[in-house]
C-alpha cells in the first residue's frame, strides 16, 4: 500500500443501477493505487433529479447521504459529477443557513441520522489529480498509451458553479487533461470542450439531449480524434450509449468513448474485462487495437 | 386576455397586468435566484446551449419575472427546456442564477400541478419506492452479445435505504415542514 488514503464511496443512482463499468474500473484503479474505498451502506439518490420538483426534497436527499458519509469519518468520493455538484451545493446551503441545518436535522432524526457538515466532498478527478498526484499515477503505468490522440469532456457539474465546487478552472479546465497525459496518451484542445452533453434534458426534452451531444460528437469526428474521455455516468451514457442513435441521425462517424479510470486501468495493464470495457457501446475496440 | 392556458410567447405579449406577489415565493425557494439584481448584460443568453429551443432567452426570462410576468412563464413549457449546465450561473457578474430562477419556477409549477414532465414524476415515485431513480438494470455487452447484472460483474448489490418506511416518513416531513 503506497498511499494511506481512504474515502467513503458514493455511487448515486446511475452508477449503482446502470453504468457499472465506471464503478468496476474506478475500483480496479483505486486498488492498484492503494486507495481504500468504504461503501456507503443505505445510500440513496442525491436528490439532483427532483430538485426541479421541490428543492426541499433535493436538499433532504443530499443531506441524508452526507450524514451517512459522516458516520464513516471519511471524506466522500463521488464518481458522478451530477451527484458531486448536488451534494456540494446542498452542503453550501446547509452550512451557510443555520435554519436550514436545523430543519434538515429534524427530518433526518426520523431516520436516525444527523448532518453536521464535517465531511468534504471530492470528485474522482480531484482525488486522482490533487490528493494522489499525476506523478503517482505515472509511476504505476506499465503500458504507455503512446500515439493515442484523445480529448477530455470535463462536463458541466465538475466545473460549475466554481464558487461552490472549486474543482478546476471553470473556463480553462486542465486537470482531466493532465490525468489523461499520465497514461502516455496525447490530449488535444477543442472549441466545444466546455459544452454540455445535454443529459439534463433526458427526462424533459430528450431530442434536446441528442442535439447537444450531436454537435459535440460531430466536431470531434471531423477532428479525427481517437477517443473522448468521460468522468460522469450521465455524460458517458449520452456520448456512449446514445451515440448510435445520434450518428445514425446526423450521419457522423462513430468515435470511442471511454471512462477515465478505464483508460488509466489499460495503462496500468489491467485486463479490459475487469474494467468493464465490454460494456461500452461505442467502438472502444479502436482504442484497444492501438495498445 | 389577462390569463391564458396556452403556452406560447403570445401570452406574454397580451398580458395586461403585472403581478409581483409571486416574486416573494420565488425568493423564498432555496437557490441563488435574484431577478432584481440583473443589469441586462446578456452573458447568460450568449452562452446558453438551450437558447435554440427557447422561445424566450434566459435574460428575458429574468427580466420578465422581475417585471411581474412570472405567471405566464410558469404556465409555459419554456421552463422545462433548461439542461442545468450552469454556464449562466457561472458567468453572471451580478450573481443572479437564471438556472436557479428556472428551478424556482419549476418548483412553483409543480406545486400547482402544471406541466410537470411525466418522466420526472416517475423518477420521484421510484425514489419514494426504492431510494433510487430506477431499479438495477441488466446491461448489455454489444461485443459479447450478453447481458449482465451487478453481481455477475462482481459488484455488490445496492439496496438503497435500509428502512424504507423511515426514509419515506423523513422525506415527507422535510417536504411538509
Amino acid at each position: 500500500m503506497e498511499s494511506s488514503l481512504s474515502y467513503a464511496l458514493y455511487l448515486g443512482c446511475m452508477i449503482a443501477n446502470e453504468e457499472y463499468a465506471y464503478e468496476m474500473s474506478a475500483r480496479e484503479v483505486m486498488r492498484e493505487l492503494g486507495v481504500e474505498l468504504v461503501d456507503l451502506e443505505g445510500e440513496s439518490c442525491c436528490g439532483s433529479p427532483i430538485r426541479s420538483l421541490n428543492t426541499k426534497l433535493w436538499l433532504y436527499l443530499a443531506a441524508r447521504n452526507l450524514s451517512l458519509a459522516e458516520k464513516t469519518g471519511l471524506d466522500v468520493l463521488c464518481l458522478c459529477s451530477g451527484c458531486f455538484e448536488s451534494l456540494l451545493e446542498a452542503k453550501h446551503f446547509l452550512d451557510s443557513e443555520r435554519g436550514l441545518k436545523n430543519w434538515v436535522n429534524r427530518a433526518l432524526a426520523l431516520e436516525g441520522l444527523e448532518y453536521t457538515g464535517k465531511c468534504e466532498v471530492k470528485h474522482l478527478v480531484q482525488v486522482l489529480h490533487d490528493d494522489l498526484g499525476v506523478e503517482v499515477l505515472r509511476k504505476r503505468v506499465k503500458r504507455e498509451l503512446k500515439g493515442l490522440k484523445l480529448v477530455s469532456h470535463p462536463g458541466c457539474h465538475l466545473l460549475r458553479p466554481s464558487r461552490v465546487l472549486r474543482a478546476d478552472d471553470p473556463e480553462d479546465p486542465r486537470k482531466l487533461d493532465e490525468l489523461i497525459k499520465a497514461s502516455g496518451a496525447d490530449v488535444i484542445d477543442y472549441p466545444e470542450k466546455l459544452d454540455c452533453c445535454g443529459a439534463g434534458l433526458l427526462l424533459m426534452k430528450p431530442e434536446g439531449t441528442l442535439s447537444f451531444a450531436g454537435a459535440k460528437l460531430k466536431s470531434l469526428a471531423a477532428r479525427g480524434v481517437d477517443g473522448l474521455v468521460t468522468v460522469c455516468p450521465a455524460c458517458h451514457l449520452v456520448f456512449d450509449k446514445r451515440q448510435g442513435a445520434i450518428s445514425r441521425q446526423m450521419g457522423i462517424e462513430r468515435i470511442p468513448v471511454i471512462y477515465y479510470p478505464q483508460l488509466l486501468g489499460l495503462a496500468f495493464g489491467i485486463e479490459p474485462e475487469k474494467l468493464g470495457i465490454h460494456l461500452n457501446s461505442s467502438p472502444v475496440e479502436k482504442i484497444l487495437s492501438r495498445i | 386576455m389577462a390569463t391564458s392556458t396556452s403556452s406560447s410567447l403570445l401570452d406574454l405579449m397580451t398580458l395586461k397586468r403585472a403581478d409581483w406577489s409571486i416574486l416573494v415565493q420565488i425568493e423564498e425557494k432555496i437557490g441563488e435566484q435574484d431577478p432584481k439584481s440583473c443589469f441586462e448584460c446578456m452573458k447568460c443568453t450568449s452562452g446558453c446551449p438551450a437558447a435554440e429551443f427557447l422561445e424566450m432567452y434566459p435574460h428575458s426570462i429574468v427580466l420578465a419575472v422581475r417585471e411581474g410576468l412570472a405567471e405566464e412563464i410558469i404556465n409555459s413549457d419554456l421552463i422545462w427546456r433548461c439542461a442545468f449546465c450552469l454556464k449562466c450561473r457561472e458567468r453572471c457578474p451580478q450573481e443572479v442564477a437564471p438556472s436557479d430562477l428556472i428551478i424556482a419556477l419549476r418548483n412553483i409549477a409543480t406545486d400547482r400541478g402544471i406541466g410537470v414532465p411525466e418522466d420526472l414524476n416517475t423518477v420521484l415515485n421510484s425514489i419514494m419506492e426504492m431510494g433510487y431513480i430506477h431499479p438495477p438494470m441488466k446491461v448489455f455487452s454489444r461485443r459479447l452479445r450478453k447481458t449482465y447484472t451487478r453481481e455477475e460483474l462482481g459488484l455488490k448489490v445496492m439496496r438503497g435505504p435500509k428502512d424504507m418506511d423511515a426514509f419515506r416518513e423523513a422525506l415527507m416531513s422535510a417536504f411538509e415542514e
